[in-house]
């Protein structure tokens, strides 16, 4: 016995179990025999699982994982509730000393039947697919992706096109590289020398495996224009999903037939034989989906909204257990209020004034995230439902006046409950007494369910009136009965630790995670957790830079400014309104186009596509029209694409010999300064010889008392730290140096901490023409770099 | 006190508590109360093999009982491996598949775990063809299928 081959292959196994994919790798080129044991699907599986969470609809058949993972992730679930329910059945069996067996009332774990029924067993579980072949095929696809975009970098024009063709041709098998690759740009690198010496270094890109792994840096030549290319492409694949999404959505409710949408992540299904309306659950999930949709314009995934969901329903019914509730013995009603109870526990509850326009309330996976959970009732409600229907329980939202409740129906009966008010309960009287005293009749179509669509459009309005700050909604009060329940001691409970196990770092199935490492507390795919009862053990922060990205979670969005929020809000209710609504809001199109022209250009062409989707005769003579503007208007975009941006030279900007002796003095594009009155740090990114502002500004900014010339001397468009953009004047502009590691000086006015520097390079998104930061050795002349497009642009300020 | 018999018909006299680490062996004593009189044979391990089992079992008499089923999704790649653990498993490469296969006959899952990690570990970070020469392994593969494999594992090369 002196082989390796000679060991038994489940030891093998055992063995190779604890190498990494790329050892596993060289294990499989070493030896035909190893090859054998190397390949095994199950070795491969959990690697495979936490790289790639999504896949292109087209391929999802063939290759049988999203099924696979759904049925992995449902008995995951499963087994985890268990576990913790038996833990806890013996923990209180010891404190109670108890020792007769009651161990029969405990014995099975109230887990939700309608969780995807026979996820449990599924009918493939014996067949799995051949995950280290996949592993192959999609880690080729990362990198063919990754190869393109760097190539990016070095081309001035035409990304615009290629973002169209990379996405043609992949489909949604890119989206977790791109996530893979704007968390670790966005790494802040605290060992890294910012004094770039250009010749010294070598351009790098981590490769698509690398970018999976912790402590992977970002680029150090290049990390800002990667960034840039990632998210662009990220939310033009976003937006494209989520108006496909929602045209399904209109199709739907012209033919009035529910069918699964091209994103449905829901899994919740109807058991056989049950008592629940099956095609009630099949609509409860449409209304899901189209919050989904609403939030994928905000950077939200469907996927992780459902999986939250399906996890928070598990939570639930632990606690509904532990509270003795049941749908057989304690009735429906009681039943949904113990939902609301738990969600109330759990910290949903309705925005109060200061709160309620939030925009965040309108987009349901920012409502998941803790952050969020005040919020509207539309969105609250829904989240009712998801978890009424995963328990079993008919419920869909109504389009009551006044306030949005949710219809429950259970057998004959048939009630309605209010998910912002602690479960406050209606009768069918108590919403008639409502309508009279609001002198409304109490008509049945307003009492009954809504539609997804009708949703959507309310959703779509809340976020309009959130943006007009406008009061929404009059606060009745109604007296009904309310759920006295006898709160249990706080912590520990067995549905809190069942939530804590599964948000717990090391599964693949955490519905917050997605890369192998999830101590990366950087990573954007990890929220910051904060329990009402307190986990601190999740979030540790180091220095300030640190914190700074670690606000930046993928649910609370924290790297955009409020302006990027209120557009991509804004963008988002506006197409809902396109696709969704009838002649009355026909605007949403105009509104549409408006927002993507003057903030996300690419997006044109999603609203193009949804447009394109439809046949001739769905389109009103309106929307013709402004599909014809689309056309133009994405054809230009395209042209522009192709020729690359216009440039700025320094020759032609001047027409005069005093000009010229301007030009002399003046700062190149990339210099990193601080303001000589104000202090803040900032980038230049635009010149002018001088100030090009109209006479109101210049003399409302007392420009010509300033020295140097007042409004004849060179003025500059600065992206400032706190992400704002000023035009500054030359004579305040005072270069900065970075602080060397080194240096025991006292920090002088314009030297820019490593923190400092970071919290500039991201507070905008100006990958577009810059690619990193440099100084010189000693640490001066500290500036940003620009990157290919950026000196197709300004030709002239390059040598430094 | 129990006895144990090699394959080389060596016997060894042991603690019960010793040779209970082995759950083998614990059930054995459990189910048939004459083993503790007659010598168990262990017709699979041989006595310098055994000789080093017992050493790990003695040194772990009093340890806890390993948790069991751990559930597959959430297993821990840990590859730390304890002092005394790793100054025990420093032996030739022989001895090591040896007592792999000793730990695993006699359902040591503690020691199987340790002799895992340390083939693990001694194979991360190479090349195919230092895993071959490790292991003293052939590349048998033809020429037409090692381009393919290659090809196939591209995305392994940058690491």
């Amino acid at each position: 016995m002196n082989n390796i081959g000679q060991l038994p292959n489940e030891i093998l196994v055992s063995i190779f179990k604890q190498l990494t994919p790329t050892d596993l790798s060289s294990v499989a080129q070493s030896n035909r025999s190893l090859r054998g044991v190397a390949t095994a699907s199950s070795l491969w599986e959990p690697y495979y699982l936490s790289f790639w969470q999504e896949e292109d609809s087209r391929k999802s058949q063939i290759r049988g994982t999203s099924n696979w993972r759904d049925a992995k992730r449902i008995s995951f679930l499963y087994k985890t509730a268990t576990r913790i329910w038996r833990e806890d059945f013996e923990r209180e069996r010891e404190r109670e000393n108890d020792t007769h067996d009651s161990i029969l009332e405990h014995a099975g774990t109230p887990f939700p039947k309608f969780l995807s029924t026979s996820s449990q067993e599924p009918a493939n579980l014996n067949s799995p697919p051949d995950f280290y072949k996949l592993f192959c095929e999609r880690m080729l696809i990362d990198g063919e992706v990754l190869k393109r975009i760097q190539a990016q970098c070095f081309r001035s024009f035409g990304w615009l096109q290629e973002m169209i063709d990379i996405y043609e041709q992949y489909g949604d098998d890119i989206k977790d590289i791109l996530h893979a690759l704007i968390t670790v740009q966005r790494r802040s690198d605290p060992d890294s020398n910012l004094l770039i010496n250009e010749a010294g270094i070598e351009q790098e890109f981590p490769s698509a495996y690398k970018l999976r792994l912790q402590g992977t840096k970002r680029s150090k030549t290049h990390h800002l224009t990667l960034l840039y290319f990632g998210k662009q492409l990220l939310q033009y694949i976003q937006h494209q999903q989520a108006v496909c999404g929602l045209n399904h959505m209109r199709g739907m409710s012209r033919s009035n037939e529910v069918t699964e949408g091209p994103f449905s992540w829901t899994r919740i299904r109807a058991v056989q034989a049950s008592r629940i309306n099956e095609a009630s659950v099949s609509i409860a999930k449409v209304f899901e989906n189209g919050l989904c949709y609403l939030s994928m314009f905000r950077g939200g995934e469907g996927y992780e909204i459902a999986n939250e969901l399906d996890m928070l329903a598990v939570a639930c019914s632990l606690y509904l257990a532990k509270e003795g509730i049941s749908l057989d013995t304690s009735g429906s009603r009681l039943y949904a209020q113990g939902i609301c109870k738990f969600m109330q526990i759990r910290g949903y509850r309705g925005a109060r004034e200061h709160k309620f326009h939030r925009l965040d309330n309108s987009f349901i996976h920012l409502c998941l995230d803790e952050s969020g959970r005040e919020s509207l009732p539309l969105t609250l409600v829904v989240v009712f439902c998801s978890l009424a229907n995963r328990l079993g329980l008919n419920a869909l939202p109504t389009n009551t006046p006044g306030r949005l409740l949710a219809v429950v129906q259970y057998l004959n009966h048939k009630f309605w409950i209010s998910a912002a008010d602690d479960g406050l309960l209606y009768e069918l009287e108590n919403l008639q007494v409502l309508f009279r005293m609001n002198s409304l009749s109490p008509d049945h179509a307003i009492v009954s369910a809504s539609t997804p669509l009708e949703l959507c459009l309310r959703a779509s309005r809340n976020i309009f009136n959130g943006l007009h700050g406008a009061h929404l909604m009059a606060d009745l009060d109604i007296g009904s009965e309310t759920l006295a329940l006898a709160e249990k001691g706080g912590e520990n409970r067995v549905d809190q630790i069942f939530e804590e196990t599964i948000l717990a770092d090391d599964n693949v199935f955490n519905p917050r995670r997605t890369f192998l490492h999830a101590e990366d507390r950087q990573s954007y795919l990890v929220s910051p957790l904060n329990y009402p009862a307190e986990t601190s053990k999740r979030l540790k922060r180091q220095d300030d830079s640190e914190a700074y990205l670690a606000t930046a979670g993928r649910y609370t969005d924290g790297d955009q400014s409020p302006e990027t929020k209120a557009v991509l809000s804004m963008f988002a209710a506006a197409n809902a309104m396109t696709e969704l609504g009838d002649e009355a809001d026909r605007n949403g199109t105009a509104l549409s186009i408006v927002t993507a022209q003057h903030y996300l250009p690419s997006s044109i062409l999603s609203i193009r596509s949804g447009l394109k989707r439809r046949t001739e005769a769905e389109l009103s003579q309106l929307e013709k029209m402004r599909l014809a503007e689309l056309e133009t208007l994405a054809n230009d975009l395209l042209a522009r694409d192709r020729l690359g941006r216009s440039q700025k030279r320094r020759v032609a900007a001047t027409d005069s010999e005093e000009d010229k002796n301007l030009l002399k003095i003046m700062h190149t594009v990339g210099t990193v300064f601080v303001h000589r009155v104000y202090g803040y740090q900032a980038v230049i990114q635009d010149w002018d010889v001088k100030c090009d502002k109209g006479e109101d500004w210049i003399s409302a900014m007392d420009v010509d008392d300033l020295p140097n010339g007042g409004r004849k001397q060179p003025f500059y468009t600065s992206l400032v730290s706190d992400g704002s953009v000023r035009y500054v004047a030359h004579c305040n502009i005072l270069p900065a140096s970075a602080e060397l590691p080194s240096s025991n000086r006292m920090q002088g006015q314009n030297e820019l901490t490593h923190s400092q520097i970071e919290k500039l390079m991201y507070s905008h998104e100006f990958g577009d023409i810059f690619r990193c930061a440099s100084a010189n050795q000693d640490g001066s002349c500290l500036r940003m770099l620009l990157n290919a497009a950026g000196e197709h642009m300004y030709p002239d300020d390059l040598g430094l | 006190m129990v006895q144990l018999s090699t394959s080389d018909n060596e016997i060894f006299n042991v603690d019960r508590d010793v040779a209970e680490r082995s759950v083998l062996l614990k059930t054995m004593l459990d189910d048939l109360p004459e083993a503790e009189e007659n010598p168990i044979p262990l017709s699979n391990v041989s006595s310098n093999v055994l000789k080093k089992v017992l050493e790990y079992c003695a040194h772990h008499r009093g340890d806890p009982a390993p948790p069991t089923d751990e559930s597959e999704e959430s297993r821990k790649r840990t590859t730390d491996i304890g002092d005394w653990d790793s100054k025990f498993i420093n032996v030739d490469q022989e001895m090591l598949f040896e007592i792999i296969l000793a730990a695993n006959y006699l359902d040591i899952k503690p020691l199987l775990d340790v002799g895992c990690k340390t083939v693990a570990n001694m194979i991360k970070g190479k090349t195919p063809e230092e895993i071959r020469k490790l292991f003293n392994i052939q590349n048998d593969f033809t020429q037409e299928e090692e381009e393919q494999i290659k090809k196939e594992n591209e995305w392994a090369e940058d690491r």
